[in-house]
Parts: structure tokens; C-alpha cells; sequence
């Protein structure tokens, strides 16, 4: 069943794409598709997402600008399984991605660090795995970063230092390892933010240690 | 002598006599065999109801089962007879010489013994299409004489055991429609026999089976296809000369299409379709001399579409819709005179249409819709004598439809979404066979001509976003097939004939967007079957007419637009049933919001937005019944049309049927996600009161507009039960009190306006809120936090410096005698040679990190002062 619905959706995805060949959000809708057929959605939330519409601006949990360019991506405790892709990289006018308390699994693609618009990542309470990729450092405009209650692991990439309007930050509850970066917006972030990373040993010394200390 | 002769004669009848006995016993277990399970296992006797020993010596004569000269049963055919039952309790040891086993057909259900396996004479197995389950017994191997085995459509699961390569006389294999899982076992390449294998329709993952078609491989047809098989289809494939049936549709396999399988002169069938298969298609293929039909339908497929195989003088079907194909269709497509059907729909192929696409006027179907095909059409179409389906649509084919030459046959007329201009010919009149025509979207003028009124078979007539002017013509309504009548987006004046309304078979009007001026409650007549009913965008005016009271049928209304007043009638509410979309918005309409809506039990949609509306929100709407839970996206219900042929089939309703919807705070219009859409729009009117508690029993909804209104009091409290709510607008109002802390419930909410309302208090901080711009609270004074930049009282500082302090008084004493002793250490020893033996106790925690640190701050400010 499973499978046949997957096949299904991907048939349509394909059909969908092809319906829209000169289109904006041709590429968006592609993504979309793509990140769907990754995933395992029992209470049928990507329900809307398996039509031959002419873009995805009237599939629920996607939100498109006036241009018909997708903004926003809203899944948050969806119950949804399965692993985020480099397809995820290519909405290009994405500003919020919110896939929060569901059970994505792997790795944090390093694609996310495209996101040139993003203003908010919210990938917390999922069970992301591996380390947060210092491409994540181009995301100029970011200002949530919720990674917390995940299985990441590594050190926090120095270059995040330079996320110059990140707000909110939170990487409590992961597998982290060294030191907490506390240059640039890392000087207002709560200890809160970093707690229960057994490895992750506090606040560098102002460049005495390397960062990376004790991973 | 003779008594010499007769004792071995005497030995030989006695021996005779005692095997002729044995023999009769081991019928006679046969007998017993199958009669006992007839009596356990078997529910319904189906044909087996006449097997009985009192009226037969053996088993020989009952039906579907025969015997050889010895009369031991060789054979078992229960095929389609009827029986419901398992196979648990037959005792395959009593039956030692069955050759045939047939059980397909029946309802048969439970494993498939294990005890199978004792058949070692056993040739064919037949059971197939019953509902046996559990996996295949893996001592299945020892049935070494099997030739043809078939478990299709059965429920049959688990990987197909290794043993099964043992059966090395199997030449016909079918175990489509189960649910095996795994890869095929690469043991069946020893089958070297084998010559049909269908294992379709499964779950079977892996690689492409590669070993079956290698080493001398006598198969001729194999069919991988709706599977979960994936990587390369290698290409070794071309090896297996013998092939004449190649199936691997529906699966996952990538790269590129191998131009090997050019060397398979007998394959005449080729289904790629529905994969992942990129890269440009091998002119080689254009070598496969027996090829008939070919499907290449959604992959990822580039380049062009090979002279070569344009060329092959069998082919029959081309299927390459839905690919990234580009360029020019070679002028020879067509020049074998054999072609039934075209469809290179969904690329990206420009140039102009093939001229010989018709020779021998085989031609049945051609679809070459969403490509970017130029010039004119008249030239490739001629001698389509045979053409039933034509679609062409959304292309850049330019040119009048006067060169348009009758083809008689032709069903389906599909030109819309091209550069087509003038005026629709009279001639089109002659189309009688047509059943679909659509020419909207492109630059036609003039009027609808009378004689299309002629198409007496006509179901769709869809002419919809053109410059057609004048009025609609009386004569339409003698179309008595007609289904759908669209004709939306042109410069249509005058009347609305009455005739429309009662016309037998239609379930679609759509008029929206003309200038259809009328005074509405002079409409009189009776709609008797019309579906949806777009009447918006026109300058009708007047009240809401009585007349609509009569559609009983109606899911789909919508007069938004117009310069409707007065007051929504009650019997909106009881007279139209199934109406599951209403939309008055943008009218002149006043007084209060009838109660009795709410009794539109399907409905799912309602806008009443930009009207006079006054008086409060009805507490009834607390219990449209709809739009208390989640849509499951049933079709039912909604307008569908029944078109004879199946390759119309995704043009049913969703071109017709759609909704403009303002969502999240821009106009979409809205097809077939209007399934799954619960929503309320009642924004700027002058509804006043407060917004009723009852509103937040609606589970369903996925949008709520309140905005531009005059609502007081507070949000409801509750509003986190409607946790579907995409998009929330209460802008514009006189609301009070505090956001309640539930909205953090709303976890898809991505759009939210509270602004310009008299909210106070503290934004809650959750999931969804905090993210949203000061854009959602503005306009309301009271209102304070994130995201505002107006701080609350006594939260003068933001929750991480306070907690920080907290943090550093607490160790504050402690922490200045570690500061001095490491000012000594740090003159003495210098700060590496510290840190460095430090750096090696692995049990330094957070807390005594942020001490260092604090404390190193703390000495740099000493240092300072």
C-alpha cells in the first residue's frame, strides 16, 4: 500500500511538473515533489500535494508570495518520517521551514545552506543525525535557528559566528561536542541553548582553545 | 512340463493379482485423500460437489480430475469452479503421480503447504488468483519436473526463497499481483528453460535481474514492472535476443536508457515508462525491427525524439509524454503508415507539427498538448481520417480554424491555450461525432456560431477566456448531451437564456467573467441538474433569485461580483442540499447572516466577504457539520463527468470545477485541493458582536477571515482547537483582551493577522508565533513582546540576559577567589601550559567553562579599570 501510494504521488509529482513546464515555481514544485517522496506520512498531511495543479500554492502546508514562489513550508508535528534532501536547497525564496517534532531522520542536508531568503529553521525535536554544516553559515538572513532535540553530533561550526541577525538559537539536547562559539550573535545566546550536550564543553576561551576541543 | 509352466503363471496372476490390488488401495487412498479434504478444508464444494464413492469405483470420473492407464490421478483442473476452502489438509503423499495441479480461479486461502513439495512428478502448478497468503514454502525446489508455475494475484509475501532456482525444467514463472519483497534470488539463473517470467506488481526491490537474461537465455517475456526495483537497467540486456516483451514500467531504475536493447530484433513491445530514466533516448532503439509498441511515458528523458525510431516500419503506439523531450519532430514520424497513436504530450518539442503523421490514416490518437509546437495546424492533419482524439492544446499553434479540415471521426477537440484566431468556423458544426470540444484560451472573436448548436452529441463545450462576443445563443440549449458548458472570460452581453437552466445533462455552467447583465429575480425557470454554477464577475443585479431554490443538484455557487442587494435568503440553507462551495462575495447584499446556513451540511466553503452584512456571526455556524473535521478528500459528491474514452481521464471536473479563494492573504484559485478545504470568509462587512464560541468547534477549518468587520470582546479563548487553521485573519476589528496562549497550538498556521484590533497583553511565545513578523500585531496598542519591539512591563530585560545574570551572581563569591588564583597562575605558569594540562580532563563541565570565561572577562575589566 505504502509503496503503491508512493508511486502514485511520484506519478503525479511527475505529472504535476510536467503540467508546468514554463512556470516559476516549476522548480519549487519539483523540490517539493522530491522532499515528499522521501517521506513516510501517515496522517495523509501531504494529502494535497499529489495533484497536476499548475503550482504548489494551493497545496496545504506550503505558502507562495504573490509571484507564486513558495515562502513558507509549515509541517511541524506532522508525524511525519523519512530524511531531508538536497531538494530542499533548491526553494530558492523559502524564508520559513518549519519541520518541527516530527521523526526526520539523517543528516542536515549542507544544500539547506542555499536558502538565501531563510529567516527561520526550525528542524527541532526530530532525530537528525551527523553535524550542523558550516553552509548554514551563508544564511544571511536567518533569524530562528531551532535544532535542538536532535542526535546531532560534531562541534558548532565557527562560521555561524557571522549569522549577524540570528536571533533565537537552540542546540540543547544534541550530541555536540567542543567549545560554544561566543563571538557575534553567540554573545546573547542562554547557556539553555547548548544544555544537555554531554561533550560540549562551554564557552571558548576567547581563541586559547581550539574549538574543537574534547570532540 | 506343464506343471513347470504353470507355477510361474500361477506366480505371475498372483502377483498380478496382489499388485492390482495394491493398485486399487492407492486409488482408493487417493480417493479417500481428496475426499477428506473436500470434507475439512473446504467450505464451498463448488464443482467438487459430484465427487463421491458410492456411485464411482474411484476418483476417475469426478469432475476435473484424470487419471492415467493405471488409474492413479494425474491430473486435478478445479479451475474457476467455486471452491472456498484451503489447501491445509490434502495429503499430497496419497496423490505420488499428479502431473497437473489446477486450483486457479476459486477462493482458496491460508499457506501453501510445505507438503507440496512430495509431488516429484508434478509439471504444473496453477494457483492463481485466490487469496492464499504467507510466504512461498522454500522447499518448493524439489518439484524438479515443474514446468509452469503461477501464483499471480494471490497475497502471497515474504522474498522468494533461493530454492525455487532448483526447479530447472521451470519455463513459465508468473507471480504478478502479490506482495513478495526483496530481490529476485540470482539462483534463478539456472532456469535455463525459463522463457515467460512475469513478476509485476509486487513489492520486489534491488537491482535489475540482470543473471536472467544472460548466458543463452531462452526468455521472451519478462515483466518487471510496478516494483520497487532500482539502479541502472544494464546493459547487458541486449544480449537477450529472444526477448519479444520487455516490461519495467513503474519502478525506480535511473540512467540512461541502454542502446543495447537495439540489438533485440524480436522485442516488439518495450514499456519503460513511469521511472526514473534519464539522459537522451539511443537512436539504436530505431533498430528494433519488430517493435510495436513502445512507452517512455514520465521519466526524465532529453534531447530528441530519434529519426530512427520514427522510421521502424511496425510501430504502432508511441507513448513518450511527460520527459524533458525537446526539438523537432522529425517530418518522417508517420511515414510507416501504421501509427495508432502519438502521444509526446508534456515536453518541451517545438517546430512544427510532423506532415506525415497521418499516411495510411491509421492515425487514432494524437496528443501533443503543453509542448511548444508553432505554425499552423492544417497541414499534419490531413488524411487523419481515423482521428477520434486530438489534443493540441497549450502550444504556440497560430492561425484561423477556418484551415481547419473535418475529420468525421473525431471525438475529442482539444485546441485551447494556442495563438488560434478569428472566428469559430460554421463548419465546425460538421463535427457530429465530437463529444469534447475546447478552444478557450486562445484569441477567437465573434460570436458563437448557431450551428455549433448542431453537435448533438456534444458533452463538453469549453470556450472559455477569448473575445467571443454578442449573446449566448438560444440554440446551445439544444445540445441535450451537453455536460459542460463553459464559456467564462469573454465579452458575452445580453441575457442569460432561460433554457440553460433546465437543460437535462448539465452539471457545469460556468459564465463568470462576461457582461451578462440582468435583473436576476426576473430569472424564472427550473434548474433541474446544474452541479456548479459560476454566474460571477458580470454586472447581474437585483436579489438573490427565487429560482436557484429549484437546484437541488448544486455543490458549486458562486455570484461573487455582481451587484447583487438585499438579504441572503433563508432557503439558501434548506433548499440547496449538497452545496459545498457558496460564494456572494463582492455584492451589495445586507441585513443579518441567516441562521439556517449552517444547515448546508456539506458545505465547506463560504464567502460572504466585501457585502453590507450586519448583526452577529449566527451561533448556528458552530455546528456546520463539514467543517467540523479534517476533509478525507472524497470525490463523491463532486460534479464528475463520464467520458467514454481513458485517456480523458485527468481532464474530469478539476478544469471545470475550482473556487477563487483568498488565501493567506492572496487570491488563489483553488482546484482540486477544494476537496480537502474547510473555510470562512466573512471579512468586510459591518458583522458586529463578539465572535461566537461556537465558531471554535469547527476542527476542519484550514482558514478563518474575520477581518474588516466590527467584532468586539475577546479571541475565544479555545481557538487552539481548530489546529488545521493554515491562515487566521481578524484584522480590522474592535477585538480585546489577550492573545490566548492556545494560538501556540496552531502549529500550520502560516498566516496570521491580529492587527489593527484593541488586543493587550503579552504575545505568547510557541511553535508558530514567534516567528511571525510585528506585520500580524501591529495596530494594537496594548500588545507587547516578540515580535513587537515594545517590551512588556516587568520584563524590562529579555529572558537569556536575565538568566544569565542569575547565573553569574549565584557563583559570584566563588568565582573571585578562582579569579585571583588564576591571575597568579596565569604571571607564574602563563595560560597554556595550564589549559593544556586541563584540556586533558575530560570531566571540565559547562558550569566550570562559563566560570573561566566569566572570570577571564572579569580580569580583563580589572585589567581596564
Amino acid at each position: 500500500m505504502a509503496s503503491s501510494s508512493l508511486l502514485i504521488s511520484l506519478a503525479s509529482c511527475l505529472l504535476f511538473l510536467a503540467l508546468s513546464p514554463a512556470l516559476a515555481s516549476n522548480s519549487e514544485g519539483e523540490a517539493l515533489c522530491a522532499f515528499k517522496s522521501r517521506l513516510s506520512d501517515p496522517n495523509n498531511v501531504l494529502q494535497s500535494w499529489d495533484q497536476s495543479l499548475v503550482n504548489p500554492c494551493t497545496w496545504f502546508h506550503v505558502t507562495c508570495d504573490s509571484q507564486n514562489r513558495v515562502i513558507r513550508l509549515d509541517l511541524g508535528n506532522s508525524n511525519i518520517t523519512g530524511t531531508l534532501g538536497p531538494e530542499l536547497g533548491r526553494l530558492q525564496h523559502l524564508q520559513y521551514l518549519e519541520l518541527y517534532r516530527n521523526s526526520f531522520m539523517g543528516k542536515i542536508p549542507e544544500e539547506l545552506g542555499n536558502l538565501k531568503n531563510l529567516v527561520s529553521m526550525d528542524l527541532y525535536e526530530n532525530q537528525l543525525e551527523g553535524e550542523i554544516p558550516k553552509s548554514l553559515s551563508k544564511l544571511k538572513s536567518l533569524r530562528f535557528m531551532r535544532l535542538n532535540n536532535n542526535k546531532l553530533t560534531g562541534s558548532i561550526p565557527r562560521e555561524l559566528v557571522t549569522l549577524s541577525n540570528l536571533k533565537v538559537l537552540d542546540f540543547s539536547n544534541n550530541d555536540l561536542c567542543g567549545t560554544i562559539p561566543v563571538d557575534g550573535p553567540f554573545s546573547t545566546f542562554p547557556p539553555e541553548s547548548f544544555e544537555n550536550n554531554k561533550r560540549l564543553n562551554g564557552p571558548e576561551l576567547l581563541g586559547l582553545a581550539s574549538y574543537d576541543f574534547g570532540c | 512340463m506343464e506343471n513347470m509352466h504353470l507355477q510361474p503363471k500361477t506366480i505371475i496372476l498372483a502377483f498380478l493379482i496382489s499388485l492390482s490390488f495394491l493398485k486399487t488401495t492407492a486409488i482408493k487412498t487417493e480417493a479417500h485423500a481428496l475426499l477428506r479434504w473436500r470434507s475439512i478444508d473446504i467450505d464451498g464444494e463448488g464443482c467438487t460437489s459430484s465427487w463421491s464413492l458410492v456411485n464411482s469405483t474411484g476418483p476417475c470420473d469426478w469432475s476435473g480430475v484424470r487419471c492415467n492407464h493405471a488409474g492413479s490421478v494425474i491430473s486435478i483442473t478445479l479451475y474457476d469452479c467455486n471452491i472456498y476452502g484451503m489447501l491445509r489438509g490434502l495429503d499430497f503423499s496419497a496423490l505420488p503421480n499428479i502431473e497437473h495441479l489446477n486450483f486457479g480461479s476459486n477462493n482458496l486461502y491460508g499457506f501453501i503447504p510445505s507438503t507440496i513439495s512430495v509431488l516429484a512428478k508434478l509439471v504444473t502448478l496453477d494457483l492463481s488468483w485466490n487469496y492464499f497468503t504467507g510466504p512461498l514454502p522454500l522447499n518448493i525446489g524439489n518439484l524438479t519436473e515443474l514446468n509452469y508455475l503461477d501464483f499471480r494475484g494471490n497475497q502471497l509475501n515474504g522474498t522468494i526463497p533461493t530454492q525455487l532456482g532448483s526447479c530447472i525444467k521451470l519455463s513459465e514463472l508468473y507471480l504478478e499481483y502479490n506482495q513478495f519483497i526483496g530481490p529476485i534470488p540470482p539462483s534463478l539463473s539456472q532456469l535455463k528453460d525459463l522463457t515467460k517470467f512475469n513478476a509485476s506488481v509486487n513489492q520486489f526491490s534491488g537491482s535489475f535481474p540482470i543473471f536472467l537474461l544472460q548466458n543463452g537465455t531462452r526468455l521472451t517475456y519478462l515483466d518487471l514492472s510496478d516494483n520497487q526495483f532500482s539502479g541502472p537497467i544494464p546493459l547487458d540486456v541486449g544480449n537477450s535476443t529472444e526477448l519479444e516483451i520487455l516490461e519495467l514500467s513503474s519502478n525506480s531504475f535511473t540512467g540512461q536508457i541502454p542502446s543495447s536493447l537495439g540489438f533485440l530484433n524480436k522485442l516488439y513491445n518495450l514499456s519503460l515508462n513511469n521511472n526514473f530514466l534519464s539522459g537522451e533516448i539511443p537512436k539504436q532503439l530505431g533498430n528494433m525491427s519488430a517493435l510495436e509498441f513502445l512507452n517512455l511515458n514520465y521519466n526524465q528523458l532529453e534531447g530528441t525524439f530519434p529519426t530512427a525510431i520514427s522510421m521502424l516500419s511496425s510501430l504502432s503506439f508511441i507513448h513518450a509524454s511527460n520527459n524533458n523531450l525537446s526539438g523537432v519532430i522529425d517530418p518522417y514520424l508517420g511515414q510507416n503508415g501504421h501509427l495508432k497513436l502519438i502521444n509526446l504530450s508534456n515536453n518541451s518539442f517545438f517546430g512544427e507539427l510532423p506532415t506525415h503523421i497521418c499516411k495510411g490514416s491509421a492515425l487514432e490518437v494524437l496528443q501533443l498538448e503543453n509542448n511548444q509546437f508553432s505554425g499552423p495546424l492544417h497541414t499534419c492533419l490531413r488524411n487523419c481520417s481515423s482521428l477520434f482524439f486530438l489534443d493540441l492544446s497549450n502550444n504556440y499553434l497560430r492561425g484561423s480554424l477556418r484551415f481547419f479540415t473535418i475529420k468525421p471521426n473525431l471525438k475529442v477537440l482539444r485546441l485551447s491555450e494556442n495563438n488560434m484566431f478569428g472566428n469559430i468556423p460554421a463548419e465546425f458544426g460538421n463535427l457530429t461525432a465530437l463529444l469534447h470540444l475546447a478552444l478557450g484560451s486562445n484569441h477567437l472573436t465573434s460570436k458563437i456560431p448557431e450551428e455549433l448548436t448542431r453537435l448533438r452529441s456534444l458533452q463538453v463545450l469549453e470556450l472559455s477566456n477569448n473575445f467571443l462576443s454578442n449573446s449566448i445563443p438560444l440554440h446551445l440549449c439544444r445540445m441535450k448531451y451537453l455536460e459542460v458548458l463553459d464559456i467564462s472570460m469573454n465579452q458575452l452581453s445580453g441575457r442569460i437564456p432561460s433554457c440553460l437552466w433546465s437543460m437535462d445533462a448539465l452539471k457545469v455552467l460556468n459564465l463568470d467573467s462576461n457582461k451578462l447583465s440582468q435583473r436576476m429575480h426576473s430569472i424564472v425557470g427550473h434548474m433541474t441538474s446544474i452541479q456548479s454554477l459560476h454566474l460571477s464577475n458580470n454586472k447581474l443585479t437585483g436579489d438573490i433569485p427565487l429560482f436557484l431554490k429549484s437546484g437541488s443538484n448544486l455543490t458549486v455557487l458562486d455570484l461573487r461580483n455582481n451587484i447583487l442587494y438585499g438579504l441572503v435568503p433563508s432557503w439558501i440553507g434548506t433548499s440547496l442540499p449538497l452545496l459545498r462551495v457558496l460564494c456572494l462575495s463582492s455584492n451589495r447584499l445586507s441585513g443579518k447572516i441567516p441562521p439556517e446556513l449552517s444547515e448546508l451540511s456539506f458545505l465547506q466553503l463560504i464567502d460572504l466577504s466585501h457585502n453590507n452584512f450586519t448583526g452577529p456571526i449566527p451561533k448556528s455556524f458552530g455546528s456546520f457539520k463539514s467543517m467540523s473535521r479534517r476533509q478525507e478528500g472524497n470525490v463523491d459528491g463532486w460534479p464528475d463527468i463520464n467520458f467514454i474514452h481513458n485517456y480523458y481521464e485527468k481532464y474530469i471536473i478539476w478544469d471545470f470545477v475550482y473556487e477563487v479563494i483568498d488565501w493567506k492573504g492572496i487570491e488563489f484559485s483553488f482546484t482540486k485541493t477544494l476537496l480537502l478545504m474547510n473555510g470562512i470568509d466573512l471579512s468586510c462587512n459591518s458583522l458586529s458582536d463578539e465572535i461566537p464560541a461556537e465558531l471554535m468547534t469547527l476542527k476542519g477549518l484550514v482558514f478563518l477571515n474575520l477581518s474588516g468587520n466590527n467584532f468586539i470582546g475577546n479571541i475565544p479563548e479555545n481557538i487552539g482547537n481548530l489546529n488545521l487553521l493554515e491562515s487566521l485573519d481578524l484584522s480590522r476589528n474592535t477585538i480585546s483582551g489577550s492573545i490566548p496562549i492556545s494560538m501556540t497550538n496552531l502549529t500550520f498556521l502560516a498566516f496570521l493577522n491580529l492587527s489593527y484590533n484593541e488586543l493587550s497583553g503579552t504575545i505568547p511565545i510557541g511553535s508558530q508565533l514567534q516567528i511571525l513578523t510585528a506585520q500580524s500585531f501591529i495596530g494594537n496598542e496594548g500588545l507587547c513582546g516578540t515580535p513587537l519591539s515594545k517590551l512588556c512591563p516587568g520584563d524590562a530585560m529579555s529572558t537569556e540576559s536575565s538568566s544569565k545574570n542569575a547565573h553569574t551572581s549565584d557563583k559570584n563569591g566563588e568565582e573571585r577567589i578562582w579569579l585571583f588564583a588564576f591571575v597568579c597562575l596565569g604571571f607564574i605558569s602563563g595560560f597554556w601550559l595550564v589549559l593544556g594540562v586541563l584540556f586533558f580532563n575530560k570531566s571540565w563541565n559547562y558550569t566550570y567553562f562559563v566560570l573561566v570565561d566569566n572570570m577571564l572577562q572579569h580580569m580583563m575589566k580589572l585589567f581596564a579599570i
